[in-house]
């Protein structure tokens, strides 16, 4: 399973990454602080899903949602509101 | 773009080009070095890129490498007096390539088989790029900003996609250190005027939407690449490498624990 999380925070993005991965040995799971490179990566790369939050600096969750959805019909996306 | 490091040599290249594309802005240089700097430093785009192949300082196949690490989807046409000895390595970067001396025809060849054809960005819009630095083009040349906050205010509206943005919010981010007061809500109001003033020198309009003490900019009224990677343009996606609108601090996407508001 392909997961793609994305938080500006940093210290956020290693504790949710470092808990997902948690979940088993064929959980692959890619990390961004940045959403348009996110956006990037999921338009070039197989993704399952997607962990982010409504609003982040530089592209909003929803907008994220959107685009990759473009390109990985059957993704999941999960939103966190801070 | 045209580089070639022997000035008699680019000045053929150059003619070359003009004679068949007279409407296209051109950007010559004998030096790779300044070449290269210019385009990373947002100067101008290079939809195409005459390169000499043979150059004393950095070969055009370098050069051609290099540009290409920033934009990836510049056109690349060599410009050589050899074809014999181009190998592999420059038919994977080229669209195409040309004999020295350049010949309008054979320019004009080129350019009408490019391999990423360049969509005509003439729609009379200003051309507005976020990724890497923030720059501003009209006609294919950068507007002129007489003071860099000036542009720092538009690159803050365009930032905000459309959002309106009152006096208070926007002193507040251009002079972060400073308590708002009337003096900078004035300061700020001279700005505007600045960049209403900058835009209509340069003919353009549109661009910004002002109501009392609330300022935005027309998304419609401009192209833009951020806004072309939000609505999903393949390309626009792909060129993005991770700067956006570097030299502003506002502008940082990473946030720490400190930063949260």
């Amino acid at each position: 399973m392909n997961i793609l999380v994305i938080d500006n925070d940093p210290a956020e993005l290693e504790r949710l990454t470092a808990c997902l991965q948690e979940k088993g040995a064929d959980v692959k799971v890619t990390a961004f602080t940045d959403p348009l490179l996110a956006v990037k990566y999921g338009y070039n790369n197989p993704v399952d899903v997607v962990y982010a939050k409504t609003d982040m600096r530089g592209l909003g969750g929803e907008d994220v949602a959107r685009l990759l959805r473009n390109i990985h019909p059957d993704i999941r996306i999960e939103l966190q509101d801070t | 773009m045209a580089v070639d490091d022997e000035p008699i040599a680019l000045d053929v290249l150059c003619r070359a080009i003009l004679e068949t594309e007279p409407d296209c802005s051109l950007f010559p240089f004998t030096d790779p070095w300044t070449a290269l700097e210019e385009v990373r430093r947002g100067s101008f785009y290079p939809d195409v890129a005459f390169l000499d192949v043979e150059m004393f300082d950095m070969t055009g196949l370098e050069l051609a490498k290099r540009l290409k690490d920033i934009h990836g989807g510049v056109n690349i046409v060599f410009a050589t007096g050899y074809p014999e000895y181009m190998g592999e390595a420059f038919h994977m970067h080229a669209s195409g390539y040309i004999l020295k001396p350049a010949a309008p025809e054979n320019v004009r060849r080129e350019l009408d088989d490019l391999r990423r054809p360049v969509k005509r960005q003439d729609d009379g819009r200003l051309r507005v790029q976020c990724f890497g630095n923030f720059e501003v083009f009209f006609r294919g040349r950068p507007l002129n900003f007489s003071r860099s906050k000036t542009k720092e205010l538009l690159a803050y509206l365009v930032n905000r996609r459309g959002a309106v943005c009152t006096v208070r919010e926007l002193a507040a981010v251009l002079w972060e250190d400073k308590p708002n007061s009337p003096a900078l809500q004035s300061h700020l109001r001279q700005l505007v005027k600045d960049l209403t003033d900058t835009l209509a020198a340069a003919d353009v309009h549109g661009v910004l939407l002002k109501r009392r003490g609330r300022l935005a900019v027309m998304p419609d009224a401009f192209s833009c690449d951020y806004y072309d990677f939000i609505h999903g343009d393949v390309r626009m996606v792909n060129a993005y490498m991770g700067e956006y609108m570097a030299q502003y601090s506002w502008a940082e996407f990473v946030v720490g624990y400190l930063d949260r508001r």
